[in-house]
C-alpha cells in the first residue's frame, strides 16, 4: 500500500452521518489525506465552491439538499473532482451521479481503502497536470479536427469555443485524442483515466464517454466524434 | 368450442332463449288452435255488420229522388273499401255477365227478405242489403274473398312466421341480457387476473360504469381486497427497505472501524479481520440486493428507463465477466449461440437479471465444467421473444422446487446453499426484473443433468428485424 506522507491539499467530506465522518477522517488522515467534514448540504456546497479543496466526497442521501442537488449547483461554478457515495442497490443513483458530472462513485457501505485509492487516482490526475506544465514538450497541444486540447492549461476548445469538462472527462478525452484513429479498450481507459482496474459490470466509462459526446456535440461532418467499438472500446475518429 | 359451451354467457343465453321461445310459442299455439273456421266466421260477421252500417251511413247523404243515387252509393262504397266488390241487383232484371252469378242470386233472394247472406264454399261469401224506400228497391251485394290458405302459412300474421319472429326477437333480447350480465363478470375477471399477476394498482368498480348491482358490489369488494393487499405489501416492503437502509449506516461505520483496527493492529489478528471483512461484505451485498428487489417490486413498469439496448452484447459482456471470475475455480462460462437481438429495456436491471442467473449457474457448476449460455430468437405464443437459456452441469433442483427458487430467500437445502455463498435474493431479482419487462423466467432440469434457467423477453416487432 502506498502510504504517502506528504499532505496534499485537503479533501472535503459532505455527509450527514457525523460518526462515519469522524471514523473516515481518522482513517484517511492515517493514509495521508487532510479531511474536512461538513454535515449538511448547503454549508457543504458553500465550502466546496471555495476552491480550497482538491476533491469532494459527497453522500447522495442527505436530508435537506441531497447530493444530486448539491452536485448540480456545484457544477455550475466548479470543476473540483467529486466522488459520490451512493446507496448500494440503487444502481440508478450512480448513473445519475456520473451523468451529472461526478468523477467517481462508491456504493455505501464501502471499503475505506478503496476510497483512499480513488482519491489518490484523482490526485495523480491533478499532479500529472502540474507535471505537464513543467515538461512542456511531452504535453503539447493536441488538435484533432476542430477540437483542440491543451493539457497544460487544461482547456478544451471546439471551433475556438471552450468546452467545460470535469477532470475525468478531460483525462479520457486526452487519452482518446492521443490515440485518435485507434481503438482504446475500456480497460485501458479505466486504468489510465480513472486510475483503477475496470471492475465487472462497471459502466462508469460508458457514462463518462456519453457525457463527453454530449458536451462535444457531433463533428462538423455530422458523424460521432467518439465511436463505440462493440465489445472492444472506444475510438476517436479522424486523425 | 367447449370453452364457449361451458361459459356462463352461453348457459345464460341458451336457457333464457329456450324459456322465452317456449313461452311465446305456447301463446302462439293457443291462439292458433282456435280453428280457422271460426275465425273466418267471425271475420265475416264483423265485416258484414260494418258493411250494413256503412250502407246506412252512405244513404243519409243521398237524395232518394235522384236516379243516380244508386251508382253514387256503389261508387262511395267501393271507394271506402277498394278491396271489396260491390254490385247493385234490381228486380226483374235479366242476368248480367259483369256480376258474379252468386251475387245476382243472392241479390234476388235478398229483394224478397231485405237482407241475405250466403257462404259460397270456402273462398267467397256474399252479403246483400236491400235499400229501403224511398230509395228504389235495389239489393247492394258485397263480395268478400276468403284469404288464400297458402297465405295462412307465410303471411305476417301466421304461425310459422310468428314463431320465426319470436325466435329472432327473443334470441336478440336474450343475447343482450346474457351479454350484459356476463360482460360485467368478464370485466371483473380481467381485472382480477391483473391483480393475480401482481398489478395491485388496478381498480375494477370504476370500469363497470354507473349501474349498481351485485356485480358492482363484487367489484367493490375485490377493490377493497386489492387495496388492503397493496397496503400490506407496501408496508412489508417499506419495512424491509427501511431496515436495510438503517442497517447500512452502522455497516458503513463498521467497515471503516475495521480498517482502522487493521491499521492499529499492524498485521496482528489479520485472520479475524479478514473474516469480519468478509462477513461485512456479505451483509452489504445482502442489503444491496434486498433494496434492489424492493425497488423493483415498487416499480410498476420498466418503461421509465427503457432504452433500445443490445441484449446480445449485454449477455456477452456478462458471460465474459463471469468467465473471468470463474476461471480461478476451474469453471468456464461459454456463449454457445448469441443471436443479435435488440430490445426496449432498462439496461441496468436486465444486466442484473442476466448476471444473477449466470452467477447462480457458476455457483453450482462442478469443477472443470462449463456453464452454457444461449441467446436465441423464439416465437412464444405467437410473439417474437428473445430466449436466453443458461445451463449448468450441476446437481439441478428437485422438481417440486423449480418454481420456488425464484422466491426471495428460498433455499433448496440449507447447508448446500449456504456453502455455495449466495444471498438467496439473486434469482428473485431476476424474476422481478424480467417480469417488469413483460417477460417470464422458468427453470427446468436438463436431460443430461444440471439446471436450465430460461428467460424470455418480448421483442417489439419493430426492433425484431434481423441485422
Amino acid at each position: 500500500m502506498e502510504s504517502s506522507t506528504q499532505t496534499e491539499s485537503p479533501v472535503l467530506l459532505i455527509d450527514d452521518d457525523e460518526e462515519l465522518g469522524t471514523l473516515l477522517s481518522r482513517f484517511l488522515e492515517k493514509e495521508g489525506f487532510e479531511i474536512h467534514i461538513e454535515l449538511d448540504g448547503s454549508s457543504g456546497l458553500e465550502r466546496a465552491q471555495s476552491g480550497a479543496f482538491c476533491a469532494v466526497i459527497l453522500d447522495v442521501m442527505m436530508p435537506g439538499m441531497n447530493g444530486f442537488d448539491l452536485l448540480r449547483e456545484l457544477r455550475r461554478t466548479s470543476n473540483v473532482p467529486v466522488v459520490m457515495l451512493t446507496a448500494r442497490g440503487q444502481d440508478v443513483d450512480r448513473i445519475v451521479g456520473l451523468e451529472m458530472g461526478a468523477d467517481d462513485y462508491l456504493a455505501k457501505p464501502f471499503n475505506p481503502r478503496e476510497l483512499a485509492a480513488r482519491l489518490r487516482a484523482i490526485q495523480r490526475r491533478m499532479r500529472q497536470v502540474s507535471v505537464a506544465s513543467i515538461a512542456p514538450d511531452t504535453k503539447r497541444v493536441l488538435i484533432v479536427g476542430d477540437v483542440e486540447l491543451n493539457p497544460r492549461a487544461r482547456v478544451v476548445k471546439r471551433a475556438g469555443d471552450e468546452v467545460v469538462l470535469t477532470s475525468v472527462e478531460f483525462a479520457l478525452l486526452e487519452i482518446l485524442m492521443r490515440a485518435a484513429g485507434h481503438i482504446v479498450s475500456r480497460e485501458d481507459l479505466s486504468t489510465q483515466g480513472l486510475g483503477r482496474r475496470l471492475s465487472q459490470s462497471d459502466r462508469s466509462i460508458d457514462v463518462h464517454v456519453s457525457n463527453l459526446r454530449k458536451k462535444l456535440g457531433v463533428s462538423p461532418d455530422g458523424g460521432d466524434r467518439i465511436k463505440t467499438v462493440r465489445g472492444c472500446g472506444y475510438q476517436y475518429t479522424g486523425a | 368450442m367447449r370453452a364457449i359451451v361451458r361459459s356462463l354467457f352461453f348457459k345464460i343465453f341458451v336457457s333464457f332463449w329456450i324459456a322465452m321461445t317456449l313461452i311465446s310459442a305456447g301463446f302462439a299455439l293457443i291462439y292458433v288452435t282456435t280453428s280457422t273456421e271460426s275465425r273466418w266466421e267471425r271475420w265475416q260477421s264483423l265485416h258484414f255488420d260494418a258493411f250494413r252500417l256503412r250502407v246506412r251511413e252512405a244513404l243519409l247523404e243521398l237524395d232518394a229522388s235522384d236516379e243516380r243515387s244508386v251508382p253514387r252509393l256503389l261508387e262511395a262504397l267501393s271507394r271506402r273499401e277498394p278491396l271489396v266488390h260491390v254490385f247493385a241487383v234490381t228486380e226483374n232484371e235479366p242476368p248480367r255477365s259483369d256480376i258474379p252469378l252468386g251475387a245476382q242470386n243472392l241479390g234476388g233472394k235478398a229483394l224478397g227478405s231485405l237482407e241475405a247472406r250466403e257462404d259460397r264454399g270456402d273462398s267467397v261469401s256474399y252479403f246483400a242489403v236491400v235499400l229501403e224506400p224511398p230509395f228504389p228497391k235495389v239489393a247492394i251485394v258485397e263480395e268478400l274473398s276468403r284469404p288464400s290458405p297458402v297465405l295462412g302459412y307465410i303471411g305476417p300474421d301466421t304461425l310459422p312466421f310468428r314463431l320465426l319472429v319470436i325466435l329472432v326477437v327473443s334470441g336478440l333480447v336474450c343475447y343482450g341480457l346474457a351479454r350484459q350480465l356476463t360482460r360485467r363478470l368478464l370485466a371483473i375477471r380481467r381485472a382480477s387476473r391483473q391483480l393475480a399477476e401482481g398489478d395491485l394498482a388496478v381498480r375494477i368498480a370504476p370500469q363497470l360504469g354507473e349501474l349498481d348491482d351485485e356485480a358492482t358490489a363484487l367489484a367493490r369488494d375485490l377493490d377493497q381486497m386489492a387495496e388492503r393487499i397493496d397496503a400490506l405489501l407496501g408496508a412489508q416492503q417499506r419495512l424491509l427497505r427501511d431496515v436495510s437502509h438503517e442497517l447500512r449506516s452502522p455497516l458503513a461505520r463498521l467497515t471503516i472501524a475495521l480498517e482502522l483496527a487493521r491499521q492499529e493492529a499492524k498485521g496482528d489478528a489479520a485472520e479475524y479481520h479478514d473474516r469480519i471483512a468478509r462477513e461485512a461484505e456479505l451483509l452489504g451485498q445482502l442489503i444491496g440486493e434486498i433494496l434492489t428487489l424492493t425497488r423493483l417490486e415498487g416499480e410498476a413498469k420498466a418503461q421509465r428507463h427503457a432504452d433500445a439496448l443490445d441484449l446480445s452484447q449485454l449477455v456477452r459482456e456478462v458471460a465474459e465477466d463471469a468467465d473471468f471470475e470463474a476461471r480461478p475455480s476451474q469453471r468456464r462460462v461459454e456463449v454457445i449461440s448469441g443471436d443479435r437481438i435488440t430490445l426496449q429495456g432498462y439496461a441496468e436491471i436486465l444486466r442484473r437479471a442476466v448476471e444473477n442467473v449466470v452467477r447462480n449457474a457458476v455457483r453450482f457448476a462442478p469443477v472443470e465444467s462449463s456453464v452454457e449460455v444461449r441467446l436465441e430468437r423464439a416465437l412464444v405464443a405467437g410473439r417474437p421473444m428473445a430466449r436466453l437459456d443458461v445451463r449448468d452441469r450441476g446437481p439441478g433442483v428437485p422438481e417440486g422446487y423449480l418454481k420456488e427458487i425464484f422466491q426471495p430467500f428460498f433455499r433448496v437445502s440449507e447447508s448446500r446453499d449456504r456453502r455455495s455463498g449466495g444471498t438467496g435474493v439473486g434469482l428473485a431479482i431476476t424474476e422481478r426484473a424480467v417480469r417488469l419487462h413483460g417477460g417470464s423466467v422458468m427453470a427446468r432440469n436438463a436431460d443430461g443433468g444440471g439446471l436450465i434457467v430460461s428467460i424470455a423477453l418480448p421483442i417489439a416487432p419493430s426492433e425484431g428485424a434481423p441485422v
